[in-house]
């Protein structure tokens, strides 16, 4: 099935040409038949193997296709497999099923997608240009993992990259706020609104979850500092509202000037 | 979707290539289990009733691996998790087989199965053979799970020690889930 999948959607999308679309979602399919190949062979032979096999072995017959065909969706099914991967990976190696190691979680976490991201970027400035829409989808979803696995060591010291101390959630902070900060800078310099946004969010997400992180620190204040803090979210969605209004006006003023 | 309009043929035929030979190479390795291996009868024991069904497969554990031999080798040769060994069977004239001895090298004549140490726990068997679990056909395990002893294995043994399951059996009798009834 993954073989008359890919090879029809090559036929219809490269040779005949007119139903391309109809061919890349051959393709797509393919892809996908491969893990579904994988499982029913499993089911067939009464086979004893795990998530984690199926899901690398899905992974390494996926990344050929991917590389071949250039398909952001093709290189996110990869990218996402590996990651599921080494979830499932540290989930095997762990006694109970429900219980990870979250320090160690964090750290992976932090340390591959952080790799991925960094490899991405340079081999797609570098030698990688023919490949750069699988490569940008690589980057762009470690990056949201490196992101997220940061954002949660700033939650909790236990949680921090280096270990349990105030000192080392201060690090951590500052880790998460360059990453974002430096991410931002490469986006804006690129006009790559896609990474600015990203960066947007988990800048938004870092401000109110320390926000609603310090109104539980200081609650026996009173309710007096959760009214302040909705008072303050006002203030700026009002200034926003009002800019635009401002903005429309000063636009319909100008259109009436030019029509009289 | 994007994409490059130059695709190599040469290049998509060898990954197409390579994927055909992935997928033959399991079926030929599990055929050739099944065809040349030696047809063994391997007794299983009760599982908690909790665990024994996830999803459409039954889990299976056999009385093989649950003998006190295997339990005193992990621990007289200080095995852990993952460590492999091999467990030698002897035959009766109902094929049913029993364990007879183990070895940590692959014996040359004899028959037995590849076993490596699990993880043990509620989660995973103490031992793992390969043949843990049996796919039924949709909504069928609870009537397996039901049976509480008496359910042998038929399983086919290669020269390698690889172990496929090919039947499930009840009191002698093999058990057919094309009936509406499996007992």
């Amino acid at each position: 099935m993954p073989v008359v999948g890919i090879l029809g959607g090559y036929y219809l999308s490269y040779i005949k040409e007119d139903f391309k679309k109809i061919g890349d979602a051959f393709i797509f399919l393919g892809t996908l038949f491969i893990g579904a190949s994988i499982a029913l062979l499993g089911q067939l032979y009464n086979m004893d193997g795990s998530v984690l096999s199926l899901l690398v072995w899905w992974c390494i017959l996926t990344i050929p296709v991917t590389f071949l065909f250039r398909f952001k969706s093709l290189a996110f099914i990869t990218i996402s497999l590996f990651y599921l991967s080494i979830f499932y990976l540290l989930d095997d190696n762990s006694f109970f099923h429900w219980w990870f190691d979250e320090e160690q979680l964090i750290r992976i976490f932090t340390l591959i997608p952080f790799s991925i991201a960094a490899v991405s970027y340079f081999v797609r400035k570098t030698v990688g240009k023919n490949f750069a829409p699988v490569l940008s989808v690589f980057a762009l979803v470690s990056l949201k993992l490196l992101f997220l696995s940061l954002f949660v060591g700033t939650l909790d010291e236990e949680l921090s990259l280096l270990g349990r101390s105030m000192g080392s959630l201060i690090f951590q902070h500052i880790l998460f706020l360059g990453a974002v900060f430096l991410v931002m800078w490469l986006a804006n310099k690129e006009y790559n609104l896609v990474l600015r946004s990203t960066t947007f969010f988990w800048l938004g997400v870092f401000l109110i979850a320390k926000y609603f992180d310090w109104v539980w620190s200081y609650q026996q204040m009173g309710i007096s500092l959760v009214l302040f803090g909705c008072f303050l979210m006002l203030l700026v969605y009002g200034y926003i509202k009002g800019t635009k209004y401002c903005e429309t006006l000063k636009k319909e003023g100008l259109q009436a000037e030019n029509n009289s | 979707m994007e994409k490059n309009n130059k695709i190599s043929p040469k290049v998509l035929f060898s990954i197409l290539g390579a994927l055909v030979l992935c997928f033959s190479g399991i079926i030929i390795i599990n055929e050739y289990t099944l065809v040349s291996g030696e047809e063994v009868f391997l007794k299983t024991v009760p599982v908690d009733p909790r665990d024994i069904l996830r999803g459409d497969y039954v889990i299976l554990r056999y009385e093989i691996e649950r003998n006190e031999k295997v339990k005193t080798f992990i621990a007289q040769e200080k095995l852990s998790a993952g460590d492999v060994f091999y467990l030698i069977l002897n035959k009766d004239e109902k094929d049913l087989a029993t364990l007879d001895r183990l070895a940590l090298e692959m014996p040359k004549e004899a028959l037995y199965i590849k076993g490596a140490v699990g993880k043990g726990g509620w989660r995973g068997a103490a031992v793992e053979l390969g043949i843990g679990k049996y796919f039924v056909p949709e909504k069928r395990g609870r009537e397996v799970e039901r049976i509480r002893g008496g359910l042998t294995v038929l399983v086919s043994v290669d020269k390698l020690g690889k172990a496929l399951i090919k039947d499930l059996y009840y009191k002698e009798k093999k058990i057919d889930f094309k009936n509406d009834k499996i007992l």
